[in-house]
């Protein structure tokens, strides 16, 4: 339960489930598609981190750094090129329901 | 494991109006307890191959579905090893059994009913598949038989002879069959290898496996020849291969490409290979013949020229609209045959079958692919792209490759990652216990 409340906290402090901007059902769900596809590598934790070990902010800035080649996995950078602002609102999204369902 | 009973589902192949007033039938009389798959009026998804296309697919669409589906998947195998990875079993740094995986968690988490039996006809009017013992009436088909062998590729050989002369190629005992075979060799022996021409399973496999037969050669028996008679005249990954066979097994490896294979030749009782007019004594010989879609697909007619034609945004059949194939089956385009092009074209699949069955939103189609080769110990190499889907075919998008002399801890923890995937994968085709 505390490990819940601090999830939310953290999502309400990045302001991400603030009020008026809350994620539809259709981007949490497109978001959960997505991530399906990232499972192949990140479902487990290993020397690749796991999906749920990541919070939505520092998913975001990772993305934004592998698209910039600022950090260096030619997997990442492909993947994080192949993803538009839509697809990283939509993992964002997914990421904080998990998050908020505590899985 | 619990035994399966075979059922004969009835009830799933009539018109969606129908369908829905008998599910509200169903429901009113608990059918719901009376078995786990096959409920009047709920749609059935039959899987036929528990592999990386097929486990994927069957589990995604269980969890998704949240009970709106039935799902089952006809696998003949109980347990199933991993083809990939399978390679570093012959190099010595996996287990045989930590290739091994179950369907439990398919059936005890997810719903999934695993039937243990093999498809062996497909009735596309009456929408049936017929197995060895039984059938099954399906709302759609996900097909995902992975391959088979194209008979007469390889002079000499059969499939019959592969006690002698495994082809080691769909993982399980025949690679356990070679690596003993190549612990057994004599001091100096020789280690011929055949190499796939056409459409194959793996393309870095073959070369990965004379890296790792290398590798387990060089601890035990150094002074060992490899043969390789390839009929390609360029292979995957070709100059991370032959930089690393020269850094690491120089001398061990002889080469030989573009062979002409209306002459070449291998003699399975006598252990010989017959290499542009030169007859050579062998003592292991892996040949890995030419590779055409798993024999379900071309039973069931939804095959072209040897493979699974199928549409890019869906990985439906574009030879029957209740059919879709997945993985190595499938002509898709750019994709190479691998378990993690197969694993990504499923979720894909996986999410269509889903919108088409239930409504639910179905979202463009993505693909992705890696495949990593090991080279020495810490030594990874990997290759991959992004793909989308065009009218024509999967299209790669934006790829990558690993590059030559590249520094020993990019390689390590190139090494890594791939461990790191095996885990994810294995998980994502057959469930986590969490």
């Amino acid at each position: 339960m505390r490990l819940l409340l601090v999830s939310v906290a953290m999502i309400c402090i990045s302001g991400h489930a603030a009020p008026g901007i809350a994620a539809d059902a259709g981007e949490v769900a497109y978001g959960s598609y997505l991530a399906a596809q990232c499972a192949s590598c990140h479902g487990a934790q290993g020397s690749v981190p796991s999906f749920d070990s990541l919070d939505v902010e520092t998913l975001a800035m990772m993305l934004e750094e592998y698209r910039s080649g600022e950090r260096s996995n030619v997997i990442m950078q492909t993947v994080a090129r192949s993803l538009g602002q839509r697809e990283i609102a939509a993992l964002k999204a997914h990421l904080a329901e998990m998050e908020v369902g505590g899985e | 494991m619990t035994k399966q009973t075979r059922r004969t589902f009835l009830g799933t192949g009539l018109g969606a109006g129908l369908s829905a007033g008998l599910a509200t039938i169903a429901a009113g009389t608990s059918a719901r307890s009376q078995s786990k798959s096959g409920n009047l009026g709920k749609p059935h998804v039959v899987v036929v191959g528990g592999g990386a296309g097929g486990a994927t697919a069957a589990r995604y669409i269980a969890r998704d579905g949240a009970g709106k589906i039935d799902v089952t998947l006809v696998e003949a195998d109980k347990s199933y090893q991993t083809c990939f990875f399978s390679n570093l079993y012959i190099g010595g740094f996996r287990s045989f059994d930590s290739l091994t995986h179950t369907y439990d968690r398919l059936v005890g988490n997810y719903g999934v009913a695993v039937v243990h039996d093999r498809a062996i006809g497909v009735d596309r009017d009456a929408r049936r598949v017929t197995l060895q013992d039984g059938s099954l009436d399906y709302d759609v088909l996900i097909l995902s038989p992975g391959i088979d062998f194209v008979p007469g590729s390889v002079n000499g050989w059969t499939l019959e002879d592969r006690q002698s002369m495994p082809h080691a190629y769909k993982g399980g005992e025949q690679v356990r069959l070679l690596r003993a075979q190549l612990d057994a060799m004599p001091k100096g022996g020789v280690f011929a290898i055949v190499p796939p021409a056409g459409a194959y399973r793996c393309p870095p496999g073959p070369y990965e496996r004379v890296s790792m037969a290398a590798y387990l050669l060089k601890q035990n028996n150094p002074t060992a020849k490899i043969i390789i008679a390839d009929p390609k005249p360029v292979f995957s990954k070709m100059g991370l291969f032959r930089e690393a066979w020269k850094k690491y097994y120089k001398g061990m490896i002889d080469m030989n490409s573009d062979v002409d294979m209306s002459t070449f030749s291998v003699d399975p009782k006598a252990m010989t290979i017959t290499l542009e007019g030169e007859v050579i004594k062998v003592d292991a010989c892996n040949v890995i013949p030419a590779q055409n879609a798993g024999v379900i697909a071309e039973t069931a007619g939804v095959t072209q020229e040897g493979w699974a034609p199928v549409r890019a945004e869906d990985m439906r059949s574009r030879l029957d609209e209740n059919i879709y194939v997945l993985g190595d089956a499938s002509a898709q385009g750019d994709m190479p045959k691998s378990g993690f092009s197969a694993n990504s074209q499923a979720k894909v699949c996986a999410n269509a079958v889903l919108g088409r069955l239930t409504g639910s939103p179905i979202f463009p189609p993505r693909f992705m692919n890696t495949c990593w080769s090991l080279l020495s110990e810490d030594d990874g190499v990997k290759i991959g792209a992004s793909y989308e889907a065009t009218p024509e075919k999967i299209a790669r998008v934006d790829g990558f490759v690993s590059k030559r002399r590249e520094a020993p801890a990019l390689r390590k923890t190139t090494y890594e990652e791939s461990l790191s995937w095996y885990k994810s994968m294995t998980s994502d085709m057959f469930g986590t216990d969490s």
